[in-house]
């Protein structure tokens, strides 16, 4: 398993996927949350890192599944699944090999944020004056989104052979996921009858209420329960075609 | 991916366990030596395929089965392929698929022919071969044009089919023993010239062909 997820790692970076991603992810957000006037946090005039927090999952609902979906439609395309599947590898080994190399690959263009984080902390007045349970669970709350997200990916990349459809479906689903329920329980129907358990189904919810600085064990279970679901399709799909 | 990556990577998914050793052996093996520092994409066919081998022997199976590993290739490559295929079935059992009846015939001990899902031979290949030769299969040319009907003199012929008409009159003859002999003295006696006799050795192919056209009819 562990030389599958040390395959795909160096596939990334040997190709232009991680640079570019990289690149990408870090531009956007640069752009946000320090130059265009609306959202920068120069213009905002508080200490605080929110803009980032809003930014980021916009952006990870198109570059996540732009990176996963080559993960299973390119070995089906190619016809390299079935090297895999002749080997001495449980589907379950190739999946969670896939899953973990690309959301290291995003995890690692995290990291380059926490440089905005030291900078907030420094331009803060006085100097520290920065929300740090906040900023921690904010954090939290994006490996656990990363996490999300990047099964979905993963599951759209197996149903079909095609990159562009694994793409495009996996866009649909995280937004799906992270914005529609939200939106749905705020329809009259459903305003003070079950909006509020409609809600707590979108990733929104738990995102937000993460990133207020509770780490709640309620949330982190969703996340987790996101990620089973959808690896658990995952694996399922890949039974399937298998016949 | 690199040709050595790869056999790295399939070296990691066995765990062989000195995989560099193991690697350049496999490179050896199979004559990849010039090529492994290039790209897979960028080899011939012949090396893919020789990369396909590499990789299937990582782990030492004991059987090994091939489908069709000589398909597309020069001549050349198939016949390095073939001998690389012919070393390792000294050792080890190979089972491959083909549809080159002269490599059947080159390389295999026993033959499997499956004609629309159906088993319809499962021998070793020189009883595969008795198994047709009830029928003899001769071929004949002669100088002068003769009618068919010349022949009704040797009692063992089925059938006699006119064949072409270029550079003498050939016919194909099949009959229930080998009579060759028997159409020599027919021609002295007849005042015929024979400019070819042949007795058609019973291939594979004719082997494969009766097996395989008898169950469509």
């Amino acid at each position: 398993m562990f030389s599958i997820y040390r395959k795909e790692l160096i596939a990334y970076f040997s190709s232009l996927i991680a640079y570019i991603t990289l690149g990408v992810f870090l531009l956007v957000l640069g752009l946000f949350v320090w130059v265009f006037n609306d959202t920068s946090i120069l213009a905002y005039n508080y200490a605080g890192l929110n803009q980032l927090f809003t930014i980021t999952p916009l952006v990870f609902t198109f570059l996540i599944p732009a990176i996963t979906m080559r993960s299973f439609a390119e070995e089906k395309q190619n016809g390299t699944i079935e090297l895999l599947a002749t080997k001495p590898l449980s589907d379950f080994q190739i999946i969670m090999a896939k899953y973990l190399a690309a959301a290291s690959l995003i995890l690692i263009a995290l990291v380059p944020t926490l440089i905005y984080v030291y900078s907030v902390y420094q331009l803060g007045s006085p100097k520290g004056n920065l929300d740090i349970g906040a900023t921690i669970g904010s954090y939290v709350a994006l490996i656990c989104l990363v996490g999300a997200f990047v099964a979905i990916g993963i599951f759209s990349s197996t149903v079909t052979n095609n990159q562009i459809v694994a793409f495009v479906l996996g866009t649909f689903l995280c937004f799906f996921v992270y914005w529609a329920f939200y939106y749905i329980s705020r329809t009259p129907i459903f305003v003070g009858r079950l909006d509020d358990i409609i809600e707590k189904l979108g990733i929104s919810y738990h995102f937000e209420s993460l990133s207020r600085g509770v780490v709640d064990s309620r949330n982190l279970l969703y996340f987790a329960s996101i990620i089973v679901l959808f690896l658990a399709a995952t694996g399922t799909v890949l039974k399937i075609s298998k016949r | 991916m690199y040709v050595k990556e790869f056999l790295g990577f399939i070296a990691g998914i066995h765990q062989v366990s000195k995989p560099s050793k193991r690697i350049n052996e496999l490179i050896e093996m199979t004559g990849l030596g010039l090529e492994q520092h290039k790209l897979i994409g960028a080899l011939s066919k012949g090396y893919r395929q020789r990369v396909g081998l590499a990789q299937a022997m990582m782990h030492d199976p004991e059987v090994l089965i091939l489908d069709e590993p000589t398909s597309g290739l020069d001549p050349n490559q198939l016949n390095d392929i073939r001998q690389l295929i012919q070393t390792l079935g000294e050792k080890k059992t190979v089972i491959f698929s083909t549809h080159i009846m002269q490599e059947v015939t080159a390389l295999c001990d026993r033959v499997l022919i499956i004609n629309r899902g159906n088993l319809v031979a499962d021998d070793p290949i020189k009883v595969l071969q008795q198994r047709v030769i009830s029928d003899h299969q001769i071929y004949i040319t002669l100088e002068k044009k003769v009618n068919e009907s010349a022949f009704a003199e040797i009692t063992d012929i089925r059938k006699i089919k006119k064949l072409s008409e270029v550079s003498g009159y050939r016919y194909e003859i099949m009959a229930a023993a080998d009579i060759r002999k028997d159409l020599f003295e027919w021609a002295v006696r007849n005042n015929q010239v024979i400019l070819e006799l042949t007795k058609s050795q019973v291939s594979v192919e004719n082997v494969f062909r009766q097996l395989t056209q008898e169950k469509n009819v």
